[in-house]
C-alpha cells in the first residue's frame, strides 16, 4: 500500500515545487521608484502609433544602460489584467496569448508601455509611458514579401514568403534554391487573394515567363509580366512589359541605379488564355509602366513619360536624370472589354518630380504615390516619399508622417482601406522594411510602426530585405513543389510571342500578341 | 603444457599489443599528418573562395532554426566543424576523429561475421578521408551524412531484436532519429539494413519490407512533402556547382567509392562468411605486421599523387593575407618568388603586403608583378569571388567606398556571409554615414564564431561615440572619400580624382604609380613623382629610381624635381648596351639579362609592360 503511495508522493512534491518556482517568477512592479521625465527610446519604435487589434505581439528591445528592466502593459482604461514582463537584457518578448487578449478588448482604446528600470544601486525608475492606440479595424492576416538580400549584378537565395500579421509566422511560397536559383519576383494577388495570383521568374536555365495560379490551376506563361496590377473581377490582369537596366555610380548613400530604356503595358486576359496590347500605353516615345486598376475596376492608373534618346541600348541614356513620370489614367469596360481615353491626374511638368506607383483607396477617394527626383525606380531613390491626392479635389500632399530622410515606396492598401502597407529604407537607407500605417476616414495617416517579429533584435542581425510587400486575406494554397516544378518544367503551358516592348509601335498600329494555349 | 599454455598466452598478449598498437600510431599519424601537411586552417580561409561557405553563427536563433529542420542537425554540425577549421589542431582532431569513428563502423562492419582476416580494410575509408582533406576538397556535410548512417546501422546490428515486429519497431524509431538528424543519412541506412536482412539474416520477407517502406519513403519526401532527398552522389555536385567551383575529378570519385564501399563491403564479407569460415586462422588470414606494410602503402600510394604543393601555397598565401600577417607572407612566398604555382591573385596578395609593409616601390620587382595582378580585372579565370574580395578590400584603402561596396555585396550574395566582407560593409557604412545600416552588418559579424570579437568592438565603439567622429581609420578613410554630389557614371578608378580630393592618400598615390610603372607610361610616372615631397628613406625608392633612369636615357624630358642615383644610370646603360645587342629579339634579351636584371624594372619594362609587347 505505501509503495503505491510513493509515485503519487513524489507527483505532489513535484507540483508543489513548480508552482513555487512560478510564483516566484511572476513579475512584481517595483512599489517604490523614481519617476524620470522622458520616454526610453525602444527598437522597433513602436510608439504613438495605432496598430490593430489582431496585430501579433511588438516585441521591442529598450535602448537604456539598465540592470533590470519591467515593462507593464495594460489598457488606458486598466480594465483586465496587465501583462507584465522582465527582462535581465532589455528585451522585451510578449507572450502572444496574453496579448491577443488584452488587444481584443481594447479596440478604440489605448494600451499603455510603462517601463521600469534599476541601476547597479538598486534603485527602480519609472519612465514616461508609451501609449499607441488599438484600431477596431483589423490587419489582413498575411503579408506576402520577397526575401532577398541587397541585390547588384547578382541573385541567389531570393524567397517569396508570407508572413501572419497575427502570429509572425513565416512560410515559404517559393524558394529558388527550389528551382536553380531562378529569379522569383514580381508577385501580385488579385484584391489581396492568393486564389489568384501570378509570379515572375528569369533564369538562363529556366527562361523568362509568368506563373498565374487561378481556379486552382498552375498556368506557365512564356511572356515575363512586370508590375502587375490584376482587375477586380479577376478576369485579367495589366502588367508592364519592361527593358529594365542596372547601372552604378562612384558615390552616394545609394549606388545603385536603375533605367527603363523602353517600356509598355499590356493584360492578359484570363478568360481569352491571351495576351492583348493596350495601343494608348504601348506609344513608340513613351514609357508605360506601373499599372494599376481602380478598386472600382473603372479606370487604370499608370505613369508615363516621355523617352529622351534616340538610343535605347546604352545605358545609362543620355538625359535619363531628366526622365519624370507623369500619372494618367484610361478608362476600361471590363464586360465589353474596352479601353476609352487618357486622361491625365497628375503631370510631371506641373510637379517637377517623378511621380510613381500610383495605389488608388478601396472607397476611391484618395490615391498614394510615390514622388522622387527622377526616374522609374523609387526604391534606390532616398527622395522618394509618400503623397497623397484627393481625387475628388485633385489636391496633393505629402503623408510627412510616413516619410523619412530615405526611400518610402511599395505602398499597397489593404482590401478595407485602413491599413497601409509600404517599404521604407529608414534603418539606415539599405535595407527595406514593412512598415504598416492606420488611414483614417480623411484619408490622414497615423504613424507606421515595423513589421513585428518574434526577435526584437530581428532587423539588427539580417541581411535580408523585404521588398515588394503585398497583404493577403489568407495563405497561398500552392505548393512550394508545385511552383518550383512548373518554373523548371521545359514546356511552355501557354506561349506568348511577345516583343520585350509593345512600345516600339505607335499609337493606332494594330497588333495582335500570337497566343498559343496547348 | 604449463610452458604451451603461456607462451600461447605471451603471444596472445602480443598480438593484442600490436593489434591496439597498430590503431593508435595510425590515427596519431594520421593526426600530425593533417596538422602539419594538410594543415585545416588552410581550409577555413578557403571558405567562401575556393571551398563552400556554411553560413554559421553563434545565436539561438541560429540553433534553434536548425535543429527544427529535418537535416538541420548534421548541416549545423558540418557548419559548425568547418568553422572551427580555424583552429589547426581542432580541424586536425575532428578529421582524425571522423576518420576514427569510420574506421569503428568499419570494424564493427566486419565483425558482424566475426571475422578479421583482413584487419587492414577498415582504414580504407580513413584512407579515402585523408585523400579527400589531403586535395583540400572539403565536405562535412557528406562525410558526416555517412558516418552517422553508418553508426546507425552499427547500432541496428547490435540491438536489433529478434522478432520481425520488434526488429521493424526498432528500425523504425533509429529511421526517425536518423531521418531528423540528417536526411539523406537514411538512404544508405536503409540499404545496408537491407543487405544485413538479406545476406547475413536471412530474413528474406522483412528486408523486402524495409526496401519496399524505404523507396516509399524516399518517393514521399521527393514527391509528396517536397523534402530534398536525394542520394549523396546527387548531393555532391550540388555542393560544388552551387560555388561553379570545379574539384579535381577524383574528388566525387572518392566521395562516390566511400558511399558504395559499406554496402559493397558488407556483401563481399557475407559471401566470405560463408564459404571459408572455417579455413580462417583466428587471427586472419595477414599477420598484423604485414597489415601495416599493407596499410603504409595503400596511404603512400593513395596520398602521393593528390598532395600538391603548388595546390597548398596559394592557400596559405591567402590565409597570411586575410590574417593580414604581412611579413609572415612575404617570407613564406619570398622562398620561391617566381613559383609557376603562384597565379595573379597570389601576387596580388603580395603587392598589398608590399603596400602595407611600406616596401611596394622598393621591391615591386622583386616579384612577378603583372598589372594584372595589380587592377584584376573581371576576367580572372574562376577565382571570380577572390577577385571581388581583393577589389573590395583595395577600394576601401583607396577610399572608394561606391565602388568598394558594388564588390563587397556582389561577393556576399555568392558566397556567403564571411566576416572579412562583413566588417568591409560596415566599415563603408560607416565611412557613408549610414550607422543604422553598419549596425545591421556588425550585428551579424557578431555572431560570427570566429570573428565576434570584431563586430562587438565596432559596436562598441559605436555606442561610445556614435558619429565615429573620434575614430582614426573612419576619419582618415573619410577624409579621402569623393564628394556624394560626384554621382559619376563610372566604377572605373580615377587616381587624379582621388588625389585631388585628398593628396595624402597614400593607396592611391602608391597604386597609381604601380599602375604607371607596369603599363610602362613613364611620361605619367615621371610627372607624378613631384606629388612626392620626401620618401621615408630619404631617396627615391628603387623601382622608381630606376624607371627615372630608364626613361631619362631613353631620352624623356618631363620634368621632375627627383634624379635618379648614378648608380642606376649605370645600370640603365648597361642594360640599354644589351638591349641594343639583342635588337628585337626580346626572348634572347630575357634570357641575357634574366641572371643580373632579373628584378630589375629595366627587364620588366622591356620584356612585360604592354606598350613594350
Amino acid at each position: 500500500m505505501m509503495k503505491k503511495r510513493i509515485p503519487m508522493l513524489v507527483a505532489m512534491v513535484l507540483c508543489i515545487i513548480s508552482i513555487v518556482v512560478l510564483l516566484g517568477q511572476r513579475v512584481r512592479i517595483p512599489g517604490d521608484y523614481v519617476t524620470v521625465a522622458g520616454a526610453l527610446r525602444i527598437e522597433p519604435d513602436y510608439t504613438d502609433s495605432t496598430i490593430p487589434y489582431n496585430i501579433a505581439p511588438l516585441n521591442f528591445n529598450i535602448r537604456h544602460e539598465a540592470e533590470e528592466y519591467i515593462v507593464s502593459i495594460y489598457p488606458s482604461d486598466n480594465s483586465g489584467s496587465a501583462i507584465n514582463l522582465a527582462s535581465k537584457n532589455g528585451s522585451i518578448v510578449i507572450g502572444p496569448g496574453k496579448w491577443h487578449r488584452m488587444l481584443g478588448a481594447s479596440k478604440g482604446k489605448e494600451i499603455i508601455f510603462s517601463i521600469y528600470t534599476r541601476d547597479a544601486a538598486g534603485q527602480w525608475f519609472r519612465h514616461d509611458d508609451i501609449v499607441n492606440s488599438v484600431s477596431e479595424h483589423p490587419i489582413p492576416g498575411y503579408l506576402a514579401y520577397r526575401h532577398l538580400k541587397p541585390t547588384y549584378n547578382w541573385w541567389r537565395d531570393i524567397d517569396i514568403l508570407q508572413q501572419s500579421l497575427e502570429s509572425s509566422k513565416v512560410s515559404t511560397i517559393i524558394d529558388n534554391s527550389a528551382c536553380d536559383d531562378t529569379c522569383v519576383n514580381c508577385h501580385s494577388f488579385a484584391a489581396g487573394n492568393p486564389q489568384t495570383m501570378a509570379m515572375g521568374f528569369r533564369s538562363s536555365k529556366n527562361g523568362v515567363g509568368t506563373l498565374i495560379y487561378s481556379d486552382g490551376e498552375l498556368k506557365r506563361l512564356s511572356a515575363k509580366w512586370g508590375y502587375t496590377s490584376w482587375h477586380p473581377s479577376g478576369k485579367l490582369a495589366a502588367y508592364s512589359m519592361n527593358k529594365v537596366k542596372q547601372f552604378f555610380r562612384r558615390t552616394g548613400m545609394e549606388i545603385r541605379d536603375v533605367v527603363d530604356l523602353d517600356s509598355a503595358i499590356a493584360y492578359y486576359s484570363l478568360e481569352k488564355g491571351k495576351a492583348i496590347k493596350i495601343d494608348a500605353l504601348a506609344e513608340k516615345d513613351y514609357l508605360e509602366t506601373y499599372p494599376h486598376f481602380s478598386p472600382d475596376g473603372k479606370y487604370l492608373y499608370f505613369c508615363r513619360a516621355p523617352i529622351l534618346w534616340e538610343d535605347r541600348n546604352t545605358v545609362p541614356p543620355k538625359r535619363f536624370k531628366e526622365v519624370r513620370y507623369s500619372i494618367m489614367r484610361i478608362s476600361y469596360d471590363v464586360d465589353n472589354d474596352i479601353w476609352g481615353e487618357l486622361e491625365m491626374v497628375l503631370s510631371a511638368e506641373k510637379t517637377g518630380k517623378s511621380m510613381l506607383v500610383p495605389r488608388v483607396s478601396p472607397d476611391g477617394r484618395h490615391m498614394i504615390f510615390c514622388m522622387c527626383d527622377y526616374g522609374c525606380f523609387p526604391i534606390y531613390q532616398s527622395s522618394s516619399d509618400l503623397y497623397t491626392m484627393d481625387l475628388q479635389t485633385r489636391q496633393v500632399r505629402p503623408l510627412e508622417i510616413l516619410n523619412s530622410p530615405y526611400s518610402e515606396s511599395w505602398h499597397n492598401y489593404s482590401n478595407s482601406g485602413r491599413w497601409l502597407v509600404f517599404s521604407s529604407k529608414r534603418q539606415g537607407g539599405l535595407f527595406t522594411r514593412p512598415h504598416f500605417s492606420y488611414i483614417d476616414d480623411a484619408g490622414n495617416a497615423r504613424k507606421p510602426f515595423v513589421l513585428p517579429q518574434r526577435d526584437p533584435e530581428h532587423y539588427y542581425k539580417t541581411l535580408q530585405t523585404y521588398s515588394v510587400p503585398e497583404f493577403m486575406i489568407e495563405p497561398a494554397i500552392v505548393s512550394l513543389r508545385a511552383l518550383s516544378r512548373n518554373i523548371q518544367m521545359k514546356d511552355w503551358i501557354i506561349k506568348v510571342n511577345q516583343p520585350i516592348s509593345g512600345a516600339t509601335k505607335k499609337y493606332g498600329e494594330k497588333t495582335q500578341l500570337e497566343t498559343n494555349e496547348r | 603444457m604449463m610452458t604451451t599454455n603461456r607462451e600461447q598466452k605471451k603471444m596472445g598478449q602480443g598480438s593484442a599489443l600490436l593489434r591496439h598498437a597498430l590503431p593508435v600510431t595510425f590515427f596519431s599519424v594520421c593526426f600530425l599528418y593533417v596538422l602539419l601537411v594538410v594543415e585545416p586552417t588552410l581550409i577555413y580561409h578557403g571558405l567562401g573562395r575556393s571551398i563552400y561557405y556554411p553560413p554559421f553563427r553563434t545565436s539561438w536563433q541560429f540553433f534553434a532554426e536548425a535543429f527544427g529542420t529535418c537535416g538541420g542537425p548534421v548541416e549545423y554540425l558540418a557548419a559548425l566543424i568547418s568553422h572551427l577549421f580555424y583552429f589547426n589542431w581542432a580541424g586536425a582532431l575532428i578529421y582524425t576523429s571522423i576518420g576514427f569513428f569510420l574506421w569503428l563502423s568499419t570494424r564493427s562492419i566486419l565483425g558482424i561475421s566475426r571475422i578479421r582476416h583482413v584487419g587492414f580494410v577498415s582504414y580504407l575509408p580513413v584512407a579515402a578521408l585523408l585523400v579527400l582533406c589531403t586535395g583540400y576538397n572539403h565536405q562535412p556535410l557528406i562525410i558526416l551524412s555517412i558516418l552517422l548512417g553508418l553508426l546507425f546501422f552499427v547500432a541496428y546490428t547490435k540491438w536489433v531484436p529478434g522478432r520481425p515486429l520488434w526488429a521493424g519497431v526498432f528500425l523504425m524509431v533509429l529511421s526517425g532519429g536518423l531521418f531528423y538528424l540528417t536526411v539523406n543519412g537514411c538512404i544508405l541506412f536503409w540499404l545496408m539494413v537491407v543487405l544485413y536482412e538479406l545476406i547475413l539474416r536471412k530474413r528474406f520477407a522483412f528486408a523486402g519490407t524495409v526496401a519496399v517502406l524505404g523507396v516509399a519513403a524516399y518517393l514521399a519526401c521527393r514527391f509528396v512533402f517536397d523534402i530534398d532527398m536525394h542520394p549523396l552522389h546527387w548531393q555532391v555536385n550540388r555542393v560544388i556547382g552551387a560555388n561553379s567551383i570545379k574539384p579535381e575529378t577524383y574528388s566525387p570519385r572518392v566521395l562516390f567509392g566511400l558511399y558504395f564501399f559499406f554496402p559493397l563491403l558488407l556483401v563481399v564479407n557475407s559471401l566470405l562468411t560463408g564459404k571459408q569460415k572455417r579455413q580462417i586462422p583466428k587471427h586472419g588470414w595477414v599477420s598484423p605486421s604485414i597489415q601495416v606494410l599493407v596499410l603504409a602503402a595503400i596511404s603512400v600510394t593513395l596520398l602521393k599523387p593528390v598532395y600538391d604543393p603548388g595546390k597548398k601555397r596559394p592557400l596559405k598565401i591567402r590565409a597570411f593575407a586575410q590574417k593580414r600577417q604581412w611579413p609572415k607572407l612575404l617570407d613564406y612566398a619570398g622562398k620561391d618568388p617566381f613559383s609557376r604555382s603562384m597565379n595573379i591573385l597570389d601576387v596580388h596578395d603580395i603587392i598589398i603586403a608590399l603596400y602595407h609593409t611600406d616596401a611596394l616601390a622598393e621591391q615591386m620587382f622583386d616579384w612577378p608583378t603583372s598589372l594584372r595582378s595589380l587592377t584584376l580585372p573581371d576576367d580572372v579565370g574562376g577565382h571570380y569571388n577572390e577577385m571581388l574580395v581583393r577589389r573590395s578590400n583595395m577600394t576601401i584603402e583607396m577610399g572608394c567606398m561606391g565602388i568598394s561596396e558594388k564588390f563587397a555585396y556582389e561577393s556576399l550574395i555568392n558566397f556567403g556571409d564571411q566576416a572579412k566582407v562583413l566588417e568591409n560593409l560596415a566599415v563603408i557604412n560607416m565611412v557613408k554615414g549610414d550607422i543604422q545600416t553598419a549596425r545591421v552588418f556588425l550585428g551579424v559579424l557578431a555572431e560570427d564564431l570566429i570573428h565576434s570579437g570584431r563586430g562587438r568592438y565596432w559596436l562598441d565603439i559605436l555606442a561610445d561615440d556614435p558619429s565615429l567622429s573620434g575614430n582614426e581609420r573612419i576619419t582618415y578613410l573619410r577624409s579621402l572619400v569623393l564628394d556624394k554630389n560626384n554621382d559619376e557614371i563610372n566604377l572605373a578608378l580615377n587616381y587624379g580624382q582621388l588625389l585631388k580630393r585628398n593628396p595624402e592618400n597614400k593607396a592611391a598615390r602608391e597604386f597609381m604609380m604601380s599602375q604607371w610603372l607596369l603599363t610602362g607610361d613613364l611620361d605619367r610616372f615621371t610627372s607624378a613623382l613631384n606629388r612626392y615631397d620626401t620618401f621615408d628613406t630619404g631617396k627615391l625608392p628603387r623601382s622608381y629610381d630606376q624607371a627615372l633612369a630608364l626613361y631619362r636615357l631613353t631620352g624623356g624630358k618631363a620634368e621632375c624635381r627627383w634624379d635618379p642615383t648614378a648608380d642606376s644610370y649605370e645600370q640603365g646603360r648597361k642594360f640599354l648596351g644589351i638591349a641594343k645587342q639583342c635588337r628585337a629579339d626580346r626572348k634572347r634579351l630575357y634570357h641575357a639579362t634574366k641572371q643580373e636584371f632579373g628584378d630589375s624594372y629595366y627587364l620588366y619594362f622591356f620584356i612585360h609592360t604592354p606598350r613594350q609587347k
